[in-house]
């Protein structure tokens, strides 16, 4: 028995060890969040050279990612990550913060405001749509930009088998009392929102049909249980050169570099401009040397090739927005994506 | 053709793929048996260490990591009462009443090769007969997601035990515990109370752990001071094995084509296959009697169902480039990063490297046999730890996996209360694999019947105008009134006597 003992407790103390190696690998919240003092040291000098001495960064750098594990935004991250900690002394971690549309991750960021060893990424629907479908804990105002990161333009496809071959078949459907079903990736998201607004403004009688997530949109429009939904192309295009699916027309102000033939809708005189595009937020207080300092070394990592080459293999158009242009587009958006939410009735106030 | 499937055959047995599946399978045997860490989150925090290997190198490991992790879950389901993935939940009942027998390596041994045959069967399934499949999956619309949804929780008549009534119960309570959070169609939050991580809903990891490992914790922490004297002896002695695998042949067999029609399927996975596989094995069983008290058959059912899934779930991933569940939501994730899109085309720009991971599929499950083996007989040990030094330990890695889940502490907090219901619960005769069961089916039926409405505007009669729709609901039908069908026959027979 006693020897039974020693090796009962050699199995849990191996299998606690593994443990421990794993979680340090996804979760470093290390404490010490006063490191940055000595950035207080005011001086005078230009920003860019100052930003040379600045003591930055001093331990682990983590990104927080609003959503799960293996999506584009985590991909991203993860990308990113590698970029930088091949640049600095110091690891760069991802951590996958899921839930409620990505608003709980930055509720807690705005609401704990770290130091400048945590970075949030986030998407535009967290600012411009979810505050206007629920009370959320947080504003731009709690954050401060540090780059656009990517932009993936929305598309409106149908079912290669669809009668509707271009967007002005479907504009002629106006008057005859058709009824479409549309799918999407979830109430209230950009998908959900282009399509309501342009069935509203084309006077086409549709009904949202709400998928969790947009795979299970696209194997609904494959399997014709839905006449039309709105993705992003790099997730369909597969589909789209085997003849499975058609893309009609894109939700953005200007067409599509991939996709030279596919009008936009404000050609057709339907001016949405919907496409989810993301960036790098930091705590409202972060100091502007420190800002500085992370702004120069995110854009070095993503000047490199590695993380060039990875936003090529993912199908993901860069986003060339520095920090402020990031908080002013982001002031539009939500002007315009609240009001088509008010249109639809979905509005929490 | 054929020369690129003698080419992929050469490939799979590279030494450095044999090395990358032993690393895989190894580390998903742990994850899948530590309460708390799934399958799931093994292979997401295997994608980072995947980026610098080859594209087949990479599907390797992952594949390794999900099946080993799928199977792993069996061993703390059967060896401590606690699954280690939602997925080994049906192999909790009979796996622990086994072990308690001291037919834990009995036990452990007839998972291990229900879970090999039935990943080989889906393994094979995906290599000939993929395409067929998943235009099939492809019919799956919502009403026939809901059809399959509610012939699922006809399931939990035969895992209530002895009060079908109080099974109900728990059943109901757990698709109203899924409620909370976000309503999935109409975007507004329900039952929340203004609180912002209800909002995110209940996590079902946190909420399993609660139910099965804290309870169980409690449970057995009640009775830690008194010395058993009892030596656990019995678990190296084991029944010829090649007999007891020829035993359960039929209900493997027919466990591994549920799973693999489920896994086929997107957004289902291995919980509902197992579940499903586990309850019609007792509805054609003749001892059903055995079932929920140490039933070798019941073990064979739910562990070939949930790896019935393994294969089958790379399906729709590889011919449509849909994932059917996180786990291929990650590997598809992989498959970017290398920039390979999954998906019809990739058949004919790729197809060697296609059929390599579809033999790698098959090498996995082989791999996971000779590894089981040896790995059983080290994990049977963990019957002889001492209870006071086993349960520190779980409670700690019961904290760890649920806060790992989403990196927060509310996930923690929500398995506590869940450990509470799953102790005060069965003390009153409620049983919490119905209240598992109903967290699992509650959105999927609540989802897809309100897509069903919205896709018919209103018109009920598109669940029975579809004809898989119709199918499942009919025999929802039977398998609700079939007892009361027999328990009727009976009683005339016992008049006429």
């Amino acid at each position: 028995m006693k020897k039974n003992n020693f090796i009962g407790f050699i199995v849990m103390l191996s299998l606690l060890f593994i443990l421990a190696a794993c979680g340090s690998d996804s979760n470093d919240n290390a404490s010490g969040s006063n490191d940055s003092d000595e950035n207080d040291a005011g001086s005078e000098e230009d920003s860019e050279q100052e930003s040379e001495e600045v003591d930055y960064p001093t331990k682990p750098i983590e990104i927080v990612v609003p959503w799960a594990a293996g999506g584009s935004s985590d991909q991203t991250a993860r990308a990113l990550a590698e970029a930088i900690s091949a640049n600095i002394d110091q690891d760069v971690t991802v951590t996958n913060r899921e839930g409620a549309g990505g608003t709980i991750a930055t509720a807690e960021v705005a609401q704990t405001q770290p130091d400048a060893h945590t970075i949030l990424l986030d998407a535009v629907g967290v600012f411009t749509t979810q505050p206007h479908l629920k009370d959320v804990q947080y504003s731009i105002d709690d954050f401060q930009a540090i780059t656009g990161l990517t932009y993936e333009p929305i598309v409106l496809a149908v079912n290669g088998d669809s009668e509707w071959d271009t967007l002005d078949d479907l504009i002629a459907e106006k008057d005859k009392g058709t009824q479409i079903s549309y799918g999407h990736s979830g109430a209230g998201g950009l998908p959900d929102l282009a399509q309501a607004g342009f069935f509203d403004q084309a006077g086409i009688e549709a009904e949202s049909i709400a998928y969790e997530g947009q795979n299970p949109a696209v194997s609904a429009l494959l399997g014709g249980h839905v006449d039309t939904i709105a993705a992003h192309p790099g997730s369909i295009m597969q589909h789209v050169e085997s003849g499975d699916i058609k893309i009609l027309g894109i939700f953005s102000p200007e067409r599509f570099d991939e996709l030279p033939d596919v009008p936009t809708f404000e050609e057709k005189g339907y001016p949405i401009d919907m496409s989810v595009w993301k960036f790098l937020l930091v705590s409202q207080e972060t100091p502007d040397d420190v800002k500085n300092k992370l702004t120069e070394i995110v854009e070095e990592a993503m000047g490199s090739d590695q993380y060039q080459q990875f936003l090529e293999d993912a199908n993901l158009t860069p986003m060339d927005l520095d920090g402020d242009e990031v908080v002013e587009r982001l002031q539009e958006n939500n002007e315009q994506h609240g009001e088509i939410i008010e249109n639809m009735g979905l509005s929490a106030e | 053709m054929g020369e690129i499937i003698v080419n992929s055959l050469g490939d799979v047995f590279a030494l450095n793929n044999l090395l990358v599946i032993f690393l895989g399978v190894f580390a998903g045997f742990i994850f899948g048996a530590l309460p708390g860490l799934t399958a799931t989150m093994g292979v997401a925090l295997m994608l980072p260490i995947t980026y610098g290997m080859s594209p087949t190198l990479a599907m390797m490991a992952l594949l390794g990591m999900y099946c080993g992790g799928t199977y792993g879950g069996s061993i703390s389901a059967i060896l401590i009462r606690t699954p280690g993935t939602p997925a080994s939940a049906a192999t909790v009942m009979d796996g622990y009443a086994l072990a308690e027998q001291g037919k834990a390596a009995d036990a452990l041994r007839m998972s291990l090769y229900a879970s090999v045959f039935a990943g080989i069967f889906s393994g094979l399934a995906l290599l000939l007969i993929a395409p067929q499949l998943s235009k099939f999956a492809l019919e799956f619309g919502p009403a026939e997601f809901f059809a399959l949804a509610v012939f699922g929780l006809t399931m939990i008549a035969s895992i209530s035990g002895d009060n079908l009534r109080k099974g109900v119960i728990m059943g109901i309570f757990g698709m109203f515990v899924s409620t909370i959070g976000i309503d999935p169609i109409g975007g507004l939050s329900r039952f929340s109370f203004g609180n912002d991580e209800l909002i995110g809903g209940v996590n079902l990891i946190p909420a399993l752990i609660g139910l099965f490992a804290i309870s169980e914790i409690i449970n057995k922490s009640r009775t830690a001071h008194i010395q058993s004297k009892e030596e656990v002896s019995h678990v190296k002695k084991a029944a010829s094995s090649a007999a007891a695998f020829m035993k359960h042949l039929k209900t493997i067999v027919k466990s591994s084509a549920i799973g693999t029609f489920i896994g086929s399927i997107p957004g289902t996975g291995p919980a509902i296959a197992s579940f499903l596989s586990y309850n019609e094995a007792k509805r054609s069983s003749k001892h059903k009697e055995e079932f929920g008290k140490g039933s070798m058959d019941g073990i064979a059912a739910a562990e070939a169902g949930n790896n019935g899934v393994t294969g089958a779930t790379l399906i729709p991933l590889l011919t449509l480039g849909i994932p059917g569940d996180t786990v291929t939501a990650v590997m598809l994730g992989a498959l970017m990063m290398q920039g390979l899109a999954p998906g019809p085309q990739l058949f004919q720009t790729s197809a060697d490297m296609m059929y390599t991971i579809m033999f790698g599929l098959i090498l996995v499950n082989i791999m996971m046999l000779l590894q089981g083996f040896f790995a059983i007989r080290f994990f049977a040990k963990i019957k002889n730890i001492p209870v006071n030094m086993l349960l520190p330990g779980l409670l700690i890695l019961c904290f760890i996996g649920s806060f790992a889940v989403n990196n927060t502490v509310f996930d923690a907090k929500i398995m506590l209360v869940f450990g509470l219901i799953g102790y005060i619960a069965p003390k009153f005769g409620f049983p919490v694999t119905p209240m598992l069961l109903g967290i699992v089916l509650g959105p999927i039926a609540e989802t897809s019947f309100r897509q069903a409405l919205s896709v018919s505007r209103g018109d009920w009669m598109i669940f029975v105008t579809e004809p898989i729709s119709l199918v499942f609901l009919l025999l929802s039908l039977v398998s609700i009134s079939l007892p009361f069908i027999k328990f009727l026959s009976n009683k005339k027979r016992s008049q006429k006597a």
